[in-house]
């Protein structure tokens, strides 16, 4: 279904150039950045800090106005008709704190449905508060609610308007574990319904559970842009994992080691290591045989989203 | 774009913390009453007779009063809009603003007016009690009143979004906006004929003193509204009051555009 929908976001050759200012140099903060979100997809944005993540997500939003290129939100120029534009956009940037912490849950709702022109509100409102579980919660102020529950609440705003494109910055940055399992599901639960998300994060296991395909930005540049599993297979460590079972002799360790098995370990009764160099595996195997070990397994090395994340922000060749 | 739900909604806003936070409402409307009678008797012991000879104090107590409200409420056009954009920079507020369907200047003009609505009917209260304490009674002719200090709010509500604009760009004027308020203040003080020639038309274009003459009138005088608009004082002040307004709506989208370029909307 996500491949066949058009975008509902689509970023095209952006780049955005901060001018020279008192005190700072010129900074190219995002630089021919051109990616896509589809309705229902979720697309984890990833990079260290000052990679241009929060600038693009900005650009995006209408904040920040890009030095070139063109942002499409359903088909709508933000440049030029950002009030169509915005209308099929909802964004929650910066945490929690785009809220008014002195009106309730509820009246933060009500101000902001009128503020983004949400005809019905009180139904639209009413569904929000239900299907986000802040039902007991509506009546206290947002600055005595939980993060967890604020962050709930800027969610409600921000799909008020029932954007087809919603966009989080680091929606689970300092929420606890039991308030960031609850928000992956909300989040899971959003995009199912049809709405595309671009999500930015430090924390490698959300954009591995949530993402669809994860974009890596370093130095204003969009590095890499892909499923997990195909950004796995471009960027796979050489060599295989080699496990085995058995009481080795005293220097069969060092044996395989000459022959291409390195960094032995033992656990859950097996030893494992790493054959770096594929044609030293059949050496290996014959040799585990000849010594009389049981040969539990050998696969292709992977690469986990962290390992992955460093090569390509490092620059090391895929 | 539904303007009127959204001044609803900014009104509601105001009426919410006014009711949900009733020792800050009280305690503004003392602070307000306090220093409104603190300046009545202060001046009066200061100043003696020579007080019939400033401007807002000239006509005596009526002067005295209505010119400590027409300042009030000058100040308060001029500095919402700073106020309103340092307030919602800080709470992170203004994001959810900017990224909405209205143009900013929209969103922070029709919040303006709903604060200005509540300050009118606080300084009305703070008025009326006044007019008891000190035994000071005005010419009751409410609607040239609000009409009156409604064109000049707006007209100071333009020089604010000015400086509002700036604070998109700048983040901190708190200095310049605390000078705005100093000559404001200056203005209510300091006799027209007592500056220097070459300041007086523009002092003469500036909206708070326009109004604050032809409030005069009217608490005093009884001159009605349509008099001061066929001697021509009236439209002077619409005139200068929708100058000042539409400039400061032309220079706070000017700022706001710069912002976007600047990324400085939404900072911290």
């Amino acid at each position: 279904m996500i491949e066949d929908s058009p975008p509902g976001l689509d970023v095209s050759g952006v780049s955005k150039v901060f001018p020279a200012r008192a005190g700072r140099a010129r900074h190219v903060a995002v630089e021919d950045v051109s990616f896509h979100v589809r309705p229902g997809e979720i697309l984890g944005l990833l990079g260290p800090n000052g990679a241009g993540k929060t600038t693009t997500l900005k650009m995006i939003a209408g904040l920040v106005r890009p030095t070139e290129g063109r942002i499409l939100i359903d088909g709508q120029d933000v440049a030029t008709e950002r009030m169509r534009a915005v209308r099929g956009l909802g964004a929650v940037l910066e945490g929690n704190r785009n809220l008014h912490w002195k009106l309730t849950a509820r009246e933060n709702l009500d101000y902001f449905g009128a503020l983004k022109g949400v005809s019905g509100i009180a139904g639209r409102r009413e569904a929000l508060i239900e299907r986000l579980g802040l039902g007991p919660h509506v009546r206290k102020r947002v600055g005595e609610l939980s993060r967890g529950l604020q962050q709930r609440v800027a969610i409600a705003v921000a799909l008020l308007g029932g954007p087809r494109t919603l966009l989080l910055d680091e929606p689970t940055l300092g929420l606890d574990v039991e308030a960031a399992v609850t928000f992956r599901g909300v989040v899971r639960d959003i995009a199912r319904e049809g709405c595309g998300i671009v999500l930015t994060t430090h924390q490698m296991e959300v954009a591995e559970d949530l993402s669809d395909r994860i974009a890596i930005m370093a130095a204003g540049n969009l590095r890499a842009l892909d499923g997990l599993q195909a950004l796995r297979a471009a960027y796979r460590a050489p060599g295989h994992l080699v496990a085995f079972r058995g009481e080795p002799d005293a220097d069969v360790p060092e044996r395989l080691r000459v022959l291409g098995l390195e960094e032995m370990v033992q656990g859950d009764g097996a030893w494992q290591g790493v054959v770096a160099s594929p044609e030293n595996l059949p050496g290996v195997v014959a040799f585990l045989i000849e010594a009389g070990l049981e040969l539990a397994w050998v696969r292709a090395r992977e690469v986990d989203l962290e390992a992955l994340y460093l090569r390509i922000v490092t620059g090391a060749a895929a | 774009m539904n303007l009127w739900r959204l001044f609803v909604a900014e009104l509601r806003r105001e009426a919410i913390l006014l009711v949900r936070y009733p020792l800050e409402t009280v305690s503004r409307l003392v602070w307000n009453l306090g220093f409104a009678l603190l300046i009545f008797f202060g001046f009066s012991a200061a100043v003696g007779s020579q007080a019939s000879s400033l401007p807002g104090f000239e006509e005596g107590n009526v002067g005295r009063l209505l010119g400590l409200l027409t300042t009030y409420i000058a100040i308060n056009g001029l500095g919402n809009a700073a106020e309103l954009i340092a307030e919602e920079v800080q709470t992170g507020t203004l994001e959810q603003a900017a990224l909405s369907p209205p143009p900013l200047v929209v969103v922070v003009l029709l919040r303006d007016l709903a604060s200005y609505v509540e300050m009118l009917l606080r300084f009305a209260l703070v008025l009326a009690i006044a007019c008891l304490v000190t035994g000071v009674r005005l010419h009751l002719d409410v609607p040239a009143y609000i009409v009156l200090l409604t064109l000049m709010y707006l007209g100071m509500e333009g020089i604010g979004l000015m400086l509002g604009g700036a604070g998109l760009i700048a983040k901190r004027i708190t200095t310049l906006a605390q000078f705005a308020v100093m000559l404001v203040f200056g203005l209510a003080i300091v006799p027209l004929a007592e500056l220097p020639a070459w300041t007086r038309p523009l002092v003469a274009g500036f909206p708070f003193t326009n109004a604050l003459e032809q409030l005069r009138a009217v608490a005093v005088g009884g001159t009605s509204l349509g008099h001061l608009w066929a001697a021509g004082q009236l439209p002077g002040l619409l005139a200068g009051a929708a100058t000042w307004l539409v400039a400061g709506l032309v220079v706070f989208a000017f700022a706001e555009r710069k912002a976007r370029d600047l990324g400085t909307l939404n900072q911290y």
